[in-house]
């Protein structure tokens, strides 16, 4: 699904985040990406996503190259980031209208779903992740974890075949990192493609296919979970 | 825990066509102003490394002498000086230096252009002289100096703390506020999987979200600097005078000397 064919990032300025990096990730697979702070997890995250364009080798999505040319096509733009959901680091830029439910109801509206089919995916997300209380409330006023909740939600709602995330369980609460845990391994059981940047060892020991390790924008170390 | 059955399911959907290149087009203009910014946070060590103190004096006494000067020798003389400096620079740098200055120059000269037509040609030379000779000083300035020599600089010269503090914060949120409406719109270029009938509403979310979070930055900055025992007072940084800021000192007055110099000159020739 994801074939990133040596590929190298430098920010403005000169700084490496990636170097020579090569990867590839099959249809409903789950990989960890792990390593220190500044490491590149979040660039090569970026880059999946299409938001940034490697600077030196090539990033393919189920055999198209993703680059500026491709993503120029909107209609093609569009379908890609549909069928890949990117929950961000910093869950506060990602959430950005009135109240929680229109948040979760903005790309099931926009794929021009009936308004009773939209209705019932924000039902069905909003319970998944249990947060039906904040329905009404405006995201920007919720908790730091309510957010990352909605933010899921809102990914969730365009039924994405791959879900990228970067550090999905950076600061949730105990029995909140249980229920994304869950949720990630039923979705994993439902063969989603599963990319995510992390620090907890237990989300890598039960969610992670392949552990990838980076190292100053090395991959270093490519493991298989047991 | 239950997932619901479309969850579970592959789609095939072709979204929507809908006109929404803004989003990119902003994306893409906000990158480009963000680039700019951080490579201001790299800045290089000038030539000639006087003191802050001394080069903001240098700079704003070469724009207002080059701005009052009646006589043109005056403006060719530090012209060419000007000139002389920025030869010693690398054509990357000489080029982030003077794309500013460059595009003053076009801009006044189209708006003088008219003033051909009514024989002024002497305005016509003069003028843009002037501006690429001060746009380019204030760039070179701005090129080799860092906001918080900027900032000290500013306290040197007796700015009050309030001033000093909103410039600094200012400065810090034109880049973090950039970053928010960055993020904000990949988040909103990601979800944009199809048609959005609310454009309007789309775009007021993100200057919402971008306003309360700046309020909220604002406050948080501010409450961390109170936290460290900042009371709203600047302290005045004395830096030592070094031997090369005698030689800054030295070309002020020698500036100076040559416009009233050149002055009197120009008012005995008349």
């Amino acid at each position: 699904m994801f074939e990133l064919t040596n590929i190298s990032y430098t920010y403005v300025g000169g700084v490496s985040a990636l170097d020579d990096v090569s990867l590839r990730v099959e249809s409903g697979r789950s990989v960890a990406l792990t390593g220190a702070n500044g490491c590149g997890k979040t660039t090569l995250l970026r880059i999946l996503n299409g938001l940034i364009f490697p600077t030196k080798g090539e990033y393919r999505f189920e055999g198209t190259k993703i680059d500026k040319q491709a993503l120029k096509d909107a209609q093609f733009a569009k379908t890609f980031h549909r069928r890949v959901g990117y929950v961000f680091q910093n869950v506060d830029s990602q959430l950005f209208c009135g109240s929680v439910e229109d948040e979760i109801a903005f790309g099931p509206r926009q794929l021009e779903l009936s308004e009773q089919e939209c209705r019932q995916r924000v039902d069905d997300c909003l319970a998944l992740l249990e947060i039906e209380h904040l329905r009404t409330r405006a995201p920007y006023a919720t908790s730091g974890g309510e957010k990352r909740k909605i933010a899921f939600a809102s990914v969730l709602s365009l039924n994405p075949d791959a879900l990228v995330m970067d550090e999905p369980l950076a600061g949730l609460d105990a029995s909140t990192q249980t229920l994304i845990i869950e949720l990630l391994k039923k979705l994993r059981e439902a063969k989603k493609t599963l990319i995510f940047a992390t620090h907890n060892e237990e989300l890598v020991q039960t969610i992670a296919d392949t552990r990838v390790r980076l190292d100053f924008g090395k991959v270093v170390d490519v493991s298989q979970s047991t | 825990m239950q997932v619901p059955q479309w969850l579970l399911q592959e789609e095939r959907i072709t979204p929507p066509k809908d006109r929404d290149a803004f989003i990119r087009k902003s994306a893409a203009a906000l990158t480009y102003v963000l680039t700019k910014a951080r490579r201001i946070d790299e800045r290089q060590r000038s030539r000639i490394a006087f003191s802050t103190q001394i080069k903001l004096a240098l700079t704003l006494l070469f724009v207002l002498l080059v701005a009052a000067s009646r006589n043109f020798a005056f403006v060719e003389i530090v012209g060419v000086a000007l000139l002389v400096l920025l030869a010693t620079y690398e054509q990357e740098k000489l080029a982030r230096v003077l794309i500013l200055p460059i595009q003053a120059l076009i801009i006044s000269l189209i708006i003088l252009a008219p003033s051909l037509l009514l024989g002024q040609t002497r305005a016509f030379v003069v003028v843009p002289c002037k501006t690429f000779l001060t746009t380019t000083a204030i760039s070179l300035l701005a090129y080799s100096t860092s906001w918080n020599r900027f900032t000290c600089a500013f306290k040197s010269f007796g700015a009050p703390d309030s001033a000093l503090f909103i410039f600094d914060l200012t400065l810090k949120y034109v880049v973090v506020l950039g970053e928010i409406c960055l993020e904000t719109l990949e988040a909103v270029r990601l979800r944009s999987v199809g048609r959005n009938r609310r454009k309007a509403q789309t775009l007021g979310g993100i200057v919402g979200v971008a306003f309360l979070r700046a309020q909220k930055s604002a406050q948080e900055q501010f409450d961390a600097m109170t936290c460290r025992c900042f009371s709203g007072k600047y302290r005045r940084f004395k830096a030592p005078m070094r031997k090369i800021d005698l030689l800054g000192v030295a070309l002020c007055l020698g500036l100076l000397s040559l416009f009233i110099y050149l002055e009197i000159a120009i008012r005995c020739s008349n």
